[in-house]
């Protein structure tokens, strides 16, 4: 029996989890379950080893492309931009160097835009995940005149 | 891991068709670091003096703001870092009045 195993079957012994969630933790590590899951799943059990986190993307591209059965028709307007994932987490780090008084002010003027949003609620581990969620990100937009539009993260 | 912009590449669209310049920025870098380390103490005690005291004039907030934000020790740091994270960027619009490109390298 493995220590993970066995971390899983005390705390289901001192009934820090339920049956479930030993059930569905000891079928993951067994890797059945998808990988995803087992995150969300260690996350709420302390003591749990961190799986490995699957790749980052290293750039967000935003691309937009003419229609291809214009694009020889003229001249087309096309625009493709590549900006690090390091370059945008050292731009959001920045709003932990708000002074209080600023961030009082921005909560304030938002809350009378009917925008309810506390940014002293927001730690510099959440900067992490909302980057690792923005790696999943995908747009894929076709417009009216035949544009498209792509956003991605690779 | 983060290194320092070495290269970057500007085209700007205008009525003649020029190639783009490549500004060697690592040349910059050397000066840059040196005006760092001279400027870093005076920036550190504004900054304190900026976040402590305060300006009188209410307009001024903004610029109060800032300089208490960037003249500190975790301020300079996170331009630092900002800077180091800047190769890899490009930005490449093509309209009808031309090309527009920056690459940082």
């Amino acid at each position: 029996m493995s220590g993970s195993q066995k971390k899983i079957l005390e705390l289901l012994e001192t009934k820090a989890i339920t049956v479930d969630e030993a059930q569905r933790l000891l079928s993951a590590l067994s890797g059945e379950e998808g990988h995803h899951e087992v995150h969300v799943q260690r996350d709420r059990v302390p003591g749990l080893p961190r799986p490995p986190m699957p790749p980052r993307g290293k750039y967000l591209r935003v691309s937009v492309q003419p229609d291809p059965e214009h694009e020889h028709a003229g001249k087309v307007d096309r625009v493709n931009v590549r900006v690090p994932m390091a370059l945008i987490r050292s731009g959001m780090k920045f709003t932990s160097l708000l002074p209080e008084e600023a961030r009082d002010k921005v909560a304030s003027a938002l809350r009378n835009k009917g925008i309810d949003f506390d940014m002293k609620g927001i730690k510099p581990g959440d900067f992490d995940e909302l980057i690792d969620a923005l790696s999943e990100l995908q747009v894929d937009v076709r417009s009216a005149d035949g544009e498209i539009v792509k956003v991605f993260v690779e | 891991m983060k290194r320092p912009p070495l290269l970057l590449r500007l085209k700007i669209p205008g009525k003649k068709r020029r190639p783009g310049c490549w500004l060697p920025i690592f040349l910059l870098l050397p000066l840059a670091l040196a005006l760092l380390i001279v400027l870093a103490p005076v920036m550190l005690v504004v900054g304190a003096v900026v976040r402590r005291r305060g300006w009188r004039k209410r307009q001024w907030s903004t610029a109060r703001i800032v300089i208490g934000m960037l003249c500190s020790f975790s301020g300079i740091m996170a331009v630092v870092g900002l800077i180091c994270s800047m190769p890899g960027l490009r930005v490449d619009v093509t309209d009808d009045d031309g090309r527009f490109e920056i690459a940082v390298i």
